[in-house]
C-alpha cells in the first residue's frame, strides 16, 4: 500500500517536466475542428430556401428542452418554422439536435465566444440563428429527397420518383 | 534601550512578517505547484509569473462581503478563525531557525509547540459549532476526533528524539544533531510525527474536516471574507510550523555545509513544504473510519514501539 | 379457454379471438397493419407472420399470419422465431420501397403505425434502388389532407369508410402496384366519421388538416381525459392543448378519441373530432367586459345592443360581490339562468347562489318539459337505457323521431353495426369466427331490422328496412297503434289508413319476434306526444317480454340530462321565469345572471327581449360572443369542457368527469369560480354563503352535490378527487418527451416560471409526475414503449377491445324510482296555431355541420356547414311560386328569415323542415314546431334576423 501511494507521488513529482497542455486564450486562439460543437446556426439549403421544415425533432432530443418551433406551411407546400428560437443560456452544446435533424438545417459551428452581460440576450431567435449558406453540407436539399410535392418540385421530380400514376388511365 | 533588545525586537518582527508573508505566498506557490504537477501552469496572469496574485487574493479577501450569519452564535463565530491564527504564530517564537535567530528560548519548547498546535484545533471546533450549520458541525467534530487520535502519538513520536538530546528546548535538540540528524536513528519517530504532523495541519490526504466532496466545506462552510482568509492563513502557517518543526526536530535544523545557516533551515523548511503539496496532489482522500483505524491501530502502536526502542537502546548503549 | 405457447410460454386466451388480438392482449409485440380490433382481419399485408409448430418435436415450424389464424388449444407459436423475422423484415423493407421518406414534414411522424412497425421490425437500411412510384393527391375538404404517396396499401381506410361507416365516396382505385384510395372526384368526404380515417390510417396518407394549421408533435400536447361537448352522447375525447412560443394565447390543437368501452369505443364523429376550433375562435371571451355608456356615432350596432370595454377583473367581480349583497339585504333579486351545456358543478354553484326558487334552466317550457319526461322514463324500471355495444348487438331497432345520424352521431355508427347481426348471426352458424371480416360480409343475408319512422333520416336510410317519413302527429299515431297492437289491447285506432296498419303489424311482428330489440328515440323532435307514447310502447314491450326494453332516448346538449337533475318536476323553465318576473315587486331591482347559455336559441327574440326588459341587468358568464352578449351589462369569461374540469351526465345517465387539458387564456375561469370568487368579496355573512366559500376544489362542488341531490349522489365516486397520489406523484399532463420547456416563453422571460398549479385534479400541467397511470382514468396519452401510435391502445385495455385497464370512467347516475303513470300526455305546450295566415308547420331537421352552437364556431366549419334553407315537399315548391333553389321569406309570428329552399321527399305536406341552430336560423329554432307562411324573396333583402 504505501509503495503505492510513494509510487503515485513520484508519478506526479514526474509531471513537473512535462509541457502544459493550457492554451493561453485569448491572446493563443486553439485549433477548433469544423465539426466542433459550438454556437448552433440555421442553414440553408443550395437555392436559399430556409432548410429547416419544423419537423420538432431537434426540441424533442434537446436534454435541456431550449429549443422551440411552431411549424407553419408556405402556400408554396414547405414546412418552415414560424419561430424558431434557442435559449443559449440552457444549451449545453451536446449536438444532439444536430445529429436528431433530418434536414442537416441545425448545425453546430467552432464558435463558442458568445458572452452576454444580459443572460436575455443570450435568446436567439430564427434572425439571430440563420446563416447564408449551406453550412458542412454542400449539396443537400431535403425535398429533393422526400417525396412531399412543393411549388416547383412536382410529384415524380424528386430523387428516385417514377411519373405519377393516373389511375384513369388504362395503362396500368 | 540596548542592542539585545533590539535584536529580540527584530527577531519577534522578522519571524512574525516572514512567516505570515510565506504563509501569503505559499497560496500562490501551492497552486503554482499544484498546477505544474497537473500539466497546466497555475496562477500566471498577475504579475510577473503570477505572483501578485496573493496581492489580488488579499484585495479580494478584504472586500469580499463579510457575512455572519443570523442563526450563527455570533461571538464565537467572530473569534474562532482568530485563534488558529494566533496559536500557529505564537508556535514560532520558539522555533530556532538559526544560532542567531529565534524568538524565545523555551526550556520546554517542544511542549510549548505541540500545546500550541493543539490549541488551534478549538479554532475549528468552535467555528464548526459556531456556525451552526449540519455541515460545518460535522467538519468540527471530525476535527475535534482527528486531532484526539493523532496528537497522542505525535507527541509519543518526539520522545526518541528528547531521550536522545536529552532536552526539550529546540535548540538544545538542533545542536545534538551537529553529528548526526535523528532522521537517521529516529527514523520511525520521522515518519510517525511527519504523518502526525499532517493530520495535524488538516492537509489533504486528512483534510476531512473540510472534506467538501461531503460537507460542502466542513467546518468554514458559512465563513467568508477576511475571517474565511485566517482559516487559509492559519492553514498554511501550520504547514510552515510543522515543516520547520520536522527541520529543526529531525533534519539537523540550520546544520549544513557551505551555505549560511539560515538558507539551510530554509531550504530544508520549503523542500518539506512542497513534499506536503505533492502529497496534496498525488493522493486521495482516505474515509473517515479508515483514517481512526490508521491512527489508533498503525500509528500508535508504531510511535510505541519507537519509543520502547530508542529506549532500549538507549539503556544498552549507558 | 384453450391454452397456448408462445415462444416456451404458457398462456391462457380466449378462444373467439385470433392469434393476433391474443397476443396484443397478452402484451406481447407483434406488428400488424391491416387488422383493427374493431374491423378485424383480412389478411393483407402479412406484416403480423408468426411461427406454428405442429407439436413440440416440431423444430422449424411453418409461417401463418397471425391475424388469420384462430387459436387452436395446445397450440404452439413462435413471435420471435428468426424465421418469422426474416419475413416480417422482408416485408416491412417491400412496403417500405415506395415510401416517400417525408416524415419530417409528415403530420402523422411521432404517431405514425408505419414508424413503429418499421422499428420493430427492424428495417434500418433502404437496400431498393429503383424509383419510387408516385401518386397525386386530392383535396377532400376542410377536414382531411391526402398524400397519398405515404400508402402502404393496408385497405384499412376503405374498409372503416365503406364497410364500416357507410361512407361510398371513398375508393380503392387502380390496380396492382398502383392502387391509389381517395375520390373518383377531388371534393369532401361527405361521411360524418370521415375523422376517423386519421386514426385508422397507420400512415400518413389522411391527416388532420386543423390540426396541421396549428400543428405540434404528439409528445408535444399536454392532455387529460375530456368529454366532447358537442352532443349528449358523451364520448371521450383525448384533447391536446400547447402554448404558444411567439406570444399568442396557449392553443387546443386538436381532438383525438379516447377509448371508452361502452360510449365511443375506437371511433368519434366529425363535429367532435373537428368541432373543437371554437376554443381557439376570436369570438371568444377572455377578459371581463362591462357595458360602457357612452354611445358611438355612427355604430351599426343594435340600439339595444350594448357596447363593452375591458374592465379589470377585480371590479367585475366587486360589482357583483355588491350585487349579491344587496340581494342578501333583500335590497335586490338575482335570478339565475343555467344551462345544458354547462357542466353539474357550475349550474349547481349558481342555483346554491341565487336559491333555487330563483333558479332557472333556460330552457324553454317545452325543452323543459321534454328533459324533465326523458328524466322520468328512465326512472322506469322497465326501461334501460342500452349502451353503444348493447345497440351493436341488437338485433331489431325501431328509431322514432329522431334522425341519429345528425344528432347523436355516434350512435348511429352503432345502428350501423346492428345492421348487420343478421349476417354475424349466419356466420356463426357457419362456424365463421366474427373477425373474419371479409368472410362474414361476404354472406349473403337480411340485414337486421331497422325501422324508422320519423321526419329526416340522414346517411342510414341504406341500411334502414323501413323508412316511414311522416309528421309528427303520425309519428305518434303509429307509436300509439303500434303500442296497442302489441299489447293486443281491443280498442282500435279509427283514424289509422290499412297500409299505415300494415306497417304497424309488420313493427311489430319484428320487435316481437326479435330477441334482442331496441328502440331509439329522443327529443328532438320536439313533440311530447310522441316521447310519451314512446314511453308507453316501451313500457308495454318490456310488459309483454318481461324484461326491461331498451330505450335511447337522445337528450340534445352535452349535460341535458344533468342539469334537468337539479330542477323539481315542472319548474324553471324561461316561461316560468317570464311570469315570476311580471308579478314580482317592481320596487327591487332585478339582476339576472346567464350562466353559459344564449337566451336567443332558447326562446323566440321577441320574448327574449321582454325578459331582458323586465330585468334591471344582465351579468354573463360564457364562453363565446352570442347574441344575448350583446345585451348583457357585464360579461365575464367562462372556460369550456377543455380548459375546466366538471361532470356531464350522457344521454344513458352515465355521470361521466372531464378534466382540464390546459389553462385558459386571458382571465378566463370556470363560471363556479367567478361565482365563488364574487361571495369571497361579499362581506354578508350567511349560511348559504360560507358554503360557496368554502369551495376551492372543482370536486367540493361534485362532492356537495352528491350530497345534496338524490340522483346524483353517485358523483362522490366519479373518477379520484384532487389528493389522488399515485406514489406519492400527481399524473402528468405532458409526455415525458414534451420539449421546449426553458424556451418557449425565453422570449419574454429567459429564466422559467413554474407550472401553473392545478387544484382540482390530481394531475400537473407539466412534466412532473406519473406519466403512465394505467391503474386509473386517468391516462390520455395513450402511449407505450414502442408504440408511439394510437394504436397503443391495447396496452390500455383488459383485453383487445375490452374495458380500460383503470375500468370504466363515470357511474350511471339513479333516477329517482317513483312509480310512473304508463300514460301522462302533458296537456299543455301543444302548439296551436296561432295566426291562420301561417300555415305551414315548421318540422326541426338537424345538421351534423350546423345544429350544435358551440362548434359552429370553428374556423373549418365555415366550409361545410350549409347556408340558411328550408326543406319543403317538392311537389308543394310550387305553390308558392318558387322552385327549387331560389330564396323564399319565411314568415313567423317572430319575424322574418331569408333562406335557400330545397326540395325534399321525405318532408310530409303542409310541412316545412328548418334545420335547428344553422347560423343565420339560429332564432328560428325556438319557434319549431310552431307555423309560418312563405313567400318568394324579393329584392332588396330584408336582413336574414329579423
Amino acid at each position: 500500500m504505501i509503495a503505492s501511494q510513494i509510487r503515485s507521488m513520484w508519478l506526479v513529482f514526474k509531471h513537473l517536466f512535462r509541457r502544459n497542455v493550457t492554451v493561453q486564450y485569448p491572446e493563443e486562439k486553439p485549433y477548433l475542428a469544423p465539426r466542433y460543437r459550438g454556437r448552433i446556426i440555421l442553414s440553408r439549403d443550395p437555392n436559399g430556401d430556409e432548410r429547416c421544415v419544423a419537423c420538432n425533432l431537434c426540441a424533442v432530443a434537446c436534454p435541456p428542452d431550449c429549443i422551440s418551433l411552431q411549424k407553419t406551411e408556405d402556400p408554396d407546400g414547405r414546412w418552415r418554422p414560424e419561430y424558431f428560437r434557442i435559449n443559449f443560456s440552457r444549451c449545453i452544446m451536446c449536438g444532439l439536435c444536430e445529429d436528431a435533424c433530418p434536414t442537416y438545417a441545425i448545425q453546430l459551428t467552432p464558435d463558442f465566444e458568445m458572452c452576454e452581460y444580459d443572460r436575455q440576450n443570450m435568446v436567439y431567435e430564427k434572425e439571430d440563428l440563420l446563416i447564408d449558406g449551406p453550412g458542412k453540407y454542400h449539396d443537400y436539399s431535403f425535398y429533393q429527397v422526400a417525396g412531399k410535392a412543393i411549388k416547383g418540385k412536382d410529384k415524380g421530380q424528386a430523387n428516385n420518383e417514377a411519373e405519377p400514376i393516373n389511375v384513369k388511365s388504362l395503362n396500368l | 534601550m540596548n542592542t539585545s533588545i533590539w535584536i529580540t525586537l527584530l527577531n519577534i518582527f522578522g519571524v512574525l512578517i516572514a512567516t505570515v508573508l510565506l504563509a501569503a505566498i505559499l497560496t500562490w506557490g501551492e497552486r503554482r505547484l499544484l498546477g505544474f504537477w497537473q500539466d497546466r501552469p497555475g496562477p500566471n496572469r498577475v504579475g510577473p509569473f503570477g505572483t501578485l496574485q496573493v496581492i489580488a487574493d488579499m484585495i479580494k479577501l478584504f472586500f469580499k462581503e463579510d457575512f455572519t450569519p443570523r442563526f450563527a452564535d455570533i461571538p464565537v463565530f467572530v473569534l474562532a478563525p482568530t485563534v488558529v491564527m494566533a496559536t500557529m504564530l505564537i508556535a514560532f517564537a520558539v522555533v530556532p531557525m538559526s544560532p542567531s535567530i529565534g524568538v524565545a528560548d523555551l526550556n520546554i519548547g517542544l511542549l510549548f509547540v505541540l500545546a500550541m498546535s493543539s490549541i488551534a484545533v478549538y479554532s475549528i471546533i468552535l467555528g464548526g459549532y459556531a456556525s451552526n450549520n449540519k455541515y460545518a458541525l460535522l467538519g468540527g467534530l471530525r476535527a475535534a476526533a482527528q486531532t484526539v487520535s493523532y496528537e497522542v502519538f505525535m507527541g509519543l513520536s518526539l520522545m526518541g528524539v528528547v531521550m536522545m538530546s536529552g532536552s526539550f528546548n529546540l535548540r538544545d535538540i538542533v545542536i545534538a544533531q551537529a553529528d548526526t540528524w535523528f532522521i537517521v536513528p529516529q527514523f520511525l519517530g520521522f515518519i510517525v510525527f511527519f504523518i502526525a504532523g499532517i493530520a495535524e495541519s488538516r492537509r489533504t490526504p486528512f483534510d476531512l474536516p473540510e472534506a467538501e466532496h461531503e460537507l460542502t466545506a466542513g467546518f468554514h462552510t458559512e465563513y467568508s471574507g477576511m475571517k474565511f482568509g485566517m482559516f487559509f492563513v492559519g492553514e498554511y502557517l501550520a504547514v510552515i510550523l510543522i515543516a520547520a518543526l520536522i527541520t529543526t526536530l529531525f533534519l539537523g535544523g540550520w546544520h549544513g555545509p557551505l551555505l549560511p545557516p539560515i538558507i539551510w533551515f530554509c531550504l530544508k523548511t520549503a523542500f518539506l513544504v512542497a513534499i506536503f503539496i505533492l502529497l496534496r496532489a498525488a493522493l486521495p482522500r482516505p474515509r473517515y473510519d479508515q483514517l481512526m483505524k490508521f491512527g489508533w491501530k498503525v500509528m500508535l502502536p508504531l510511535s510505541l514501539v519507537n519509543l520502547l526502542a530508542t529506549a532500549g537502546i538507549l539503556l544498552w548503549i549507558a | 379457454m384453450p391454452t397456448i405457447t408462445i415462444d416456451g410460454e404458457k398462456y391462457q386466451v380466449d378462444g373467439d379471438q385470433n392469434l393476433l388480438s391474443s397476443c396484443l392482449t397478452l402484451g406481447l409485440n407483434v406488428p400488424y397493419f391491416c387488422w383493427h380490433p374493431e374491423m378485424g382481419s383480412v389478411g393483407a399485408c402479412r406484416q403480423c407472420a408468426m411461427i406454428e409448430y405442429k407439436d413440440s418435436e416440431d423444430q422449424s415450424g411453418r409461417l401463418i399470419m397471425s391475424c388469420m389464424t384462430p387459436v387452436r388449444d395446445g397450440g404452439i407459436y413462435s413471435v420471435n422465431a428468426e424465421t418469422a423475422k426474416e419475413f416480417r423484415g422482408s416485408i416491412i423493407e417491400d412496403l417500405m420501397t415506395n415510401h416517400p421518406h417525408d416524415c419530417p414534414v409528415c403530420e402523422e411522424g411521432g404517431e405514425c403505425h408505419l414508424q413503429d412497425m418499421t422499428e420493430m421490425s427492424g428495417h434500418t437500411m433502404r437496400r431498393y434502388r429503383g424509383t419510387k412510384r408516385t401518386h397525386r393527391n386530392q383535396y377532400l375538404g376542410p377536414f382531411i389532407n391526402h398524400e397519398m404517396n405515404r400508402c402502404i396499401t393496408c385497405y384499412r381506410c376503405t374498409r372503416f369508410y365503406n364497410d364500416y361507416a357507410g361512407g361510398n365516396d371513398l375508393q380503392a382505385l387502380g390496380r396492382n402496384h398502383q392502387v391509389y384510395f381517395g375520390r373518383q372526384q377531388e371534393g369532401r368526404l361527405q361521411n360524418g366519421f370521415s375523422g376517423n380515417l386519421v386514426e385508422v390510417c397507420p400512415t400518413g396518407v389522411f391527416t388532420d388538416k386543423t390540426f396541421s394549421a396549428h400543428f405540434v408533435r404528439k409528445w408535444d400536447l399536454q392532455t387529460a381525459p375530456s368529454i366532447c361537448e358537442h352532443c349528449a352522447v358523451g364520448c371521450n375525447t383525448a384533447p391536446g392543448a400547447r402554448e404558444s412560443g411567439n406570444g399568442h394565447d396557449p392553443m387546443l390543437r386538436r381532438i383525438t378519441n379516447l377509448y371508452h368501452h361502452d360510449i365511443n369505443g375506437y371511433f368519434l364523429c366529425d363535429r367532435g373530432r373537428f368541432g373543437y376550433e371554437y376554443v381557439n375562435s376570436p369570438t371568444r371571451i377572455d377578459q371581463v367586459l362591462s357595458a360602457r355608456n357612452e354611445e358611438l356615432i355612427g355604430s351599426t350596432a343594435d340600439t339595444k345592443d350594448q357596447l363593452h370595454r375591458q374592465v379589470n377583473p377585480r371590479d367585475g367581480v366587486l360589482h357583483l360581490s355588491v350585487q349579491i349583497t344587496a340581494a342578501q339585504r333583500k335590497l335586490r333579486r338575482i335570478i339565475g339562468i343555467g344551462s345544458p351545456r354547462a357542466s353539474l358543478e357550475n349550474n349547481y354553484a349558481l342555483r346554491q347562489l341565487v336559491g333555487l326558487d330563483n333558479f332557472f334552466s333556460g330552457l324553454n317550457r317545452l325543452d323543459q318539459h321534454l328533459l324533465q319526461l326523458v328524466n322520468n322514463i328512465h326512472s322506469d324500471n322497465r326501461i334501460t337505457s342500452p349502451n353503444t355495444p348493447e345497440i351493436e348487438t341488437a338485433d331489431a331497432i325501431l328509431i322514432i323521431g329522431e334522425d341519429i345520424y345528425n344528432t347523436a352521431p355516434r350512435i348511429a355508427l352503432a345502428v350501423r353495426q346492428a345492421a348487420r347481426n343478421r349476417q354475424k348471426k349466419q356466420a356463426q352458424d357457419l362456424k365463421i369466427p366474427l373477425w373474419q371480416d371479409t368472410s362474414v360480409r361476404q354472406l349473403e343475408g337480411d340485414p337486421s331490422p331497422i325501422i324508422f319512422i320519423g321526419t329526416e333520416f340522414t346517411e342510414l336510410t341504406d341500411i334502414a328496412t323501413t323508412t316511414l317519413f311522416e309528421s309528427p302527429e303520425r309519428v305518434t299515431l303509429f307509436t300509439q297503434a303500434l303500442t296497442q297492437e302489441i299489447s293486443k289491447s281491443s280498442k282500435q285506432s279509427t283514424e289509422i289508413s290499412p297500409e299505415f296498419q300494415k306497417e304497424v303489424n309488420h313493427t311489430a311482428e319484428i320487435l316481437l319476434k326479435a330477441t334482442n330489440p331496441l328502440i331509439i328515440s329522443g327529443i328532438s323532435s320536439r313533440h311530447l306526444d310522441t316521447l310519451n307514447a314512446v314511453a308507453n310502447l316501451a313500457r308495454v314491450l318490456s310488459n309483454h317480454r318481461k324484461v326491461p326494453t331498451k330505450l335511447y332516448l337522445n337528450c340534445g346538449e352535452v349535460n341535458s340530462l344533468g342539469m334537468i337533475q337539479l330542477f323539481n318536476e315542472k319548474e324553471g323553465s324561461l316561461e316560468q321565469l317570464m311570469e315570476s318576473l311580471s308579478v314580482s315587486d317592481k320596487e327591487i331591482p332585478t339582476s339576472l345572471i346567464v350562466l353559459e347559455n344564449d337566451l336567443y336559441r332558447r326562446l323566440d327574440t321577441p320574448s327574449v327581449e321582454k325578459l331582458l326588459s323586465l330585468v334591471d341587468e344582465v351579468i354573463l358568464i360564457d364562453t363565446l360572443l352570442t347574441p344575448t352578449a350583446k345585451r348583457a351589462n357585464w360579461i365575464f369569461p367562462a372556460s369550456t369542457t377543455a380548459e375546466s374540469q366538471g361532470t356531464y351526465v350522457n344521454n344513458n345517465g352515465l355521470a361521466q368527469r372531464f378534466y382540464a387539458v390546459y389553462e385558459g387564456k386571458g382571465y378566463i375561469q370556470e363560471s363556479w369560480r367567478w361565482l365563488v370568487d364574487a361571495v369571497d368579496f361579499c362581506t354578508e355573512k350567511s349560511e348559504n354563503y360560507s358554503v360557496l366559500r368554502s369551495w376551492k376544489h372543482s370536486t367540493d362542488l361534485s362532492d356537495a352535490l352528491a350530497r345534496e341531490i338524490y340522483t346524483l349522489k353517485v358523483l362522490a365516486e366519479i373518477g379520484p378527487n384532487e389528493d389522488f397520489r399515485i406514489d406519492g406523484l400527481k399524473v402528468a399532463r405532458q409526455s415525458a418527451r414534451y420539449s421546449g420547456r426553458t424556451a418557449i416563453h425565453a422570449q419574454q422571460h429567459v429564466s422559467e416560471t413554474p407550472p401553473i398549479k392545478d387544484p382540482d385534479a390530481p394531475m400537473n400541467f407539466s412534466m412532473e409526475g406519473i406519466h403512465n397511470p394505467n391503474k386509473t382514468q386517468l391516462q390520455a396519452n395513450i402511449w407505450s414503449p414502442g408504440w408511439n401510435s394510437n394504436q397503443s391502445i391495447f396496452k390500455f385495455q383488459q383485453q383487445v377491445g375490452g374495458e380500460r385497464k383503470g375500468g370504466p370512467s363515470g357511474k350511471y347516475i339513479e333516477f329517482s324510482q317513483h312509480s310512473t303513470q304508463d300514460s301522462n300526455v302533458s296537456e299543455e305546450t301543444s302548439v296551436k296555431p296561432t295566426e291562420t295566415s301561417n300555415n305551414l308547420q315548421m318540422l326541426p331537421i338537424y345538421r351534423l355541420f350546423g345544429s350544435e352552437e358551440l362548434s359552429n364556431q370553428s374556423m373549418s366549419f365555415s366550409e361545410v356547414i350549409e347556408a340558411p334553407f328550408i326543406l319543403m315537399h317538392p311537389d308543394e315548391i310550387s305553390q308558392y311560386d318558387t322552385q327549387e333553389g331560389e330564396l323564399v321569406d319565411i314568415e313567423t309570428n317572430c319575424g322574418n328569415y331569408r333562406a335557400e329552399i330545397k326540395g325534399s321527399n321525405t318532408i310530409p305536406h303542409g310541412c316545412i323542415g328548418v334545420p335547428f341552430g344553422l347560423p343565420g336560423l339560429e332564432s328560428l329554432a325556438p319557434q319549431i314546431p310552431g307555423y309560418a307562411s312563405l313567400r318568394p324573396a324579393v329584392t332588396p333583402a330584408i336582413s336574414e334576423e329579423q
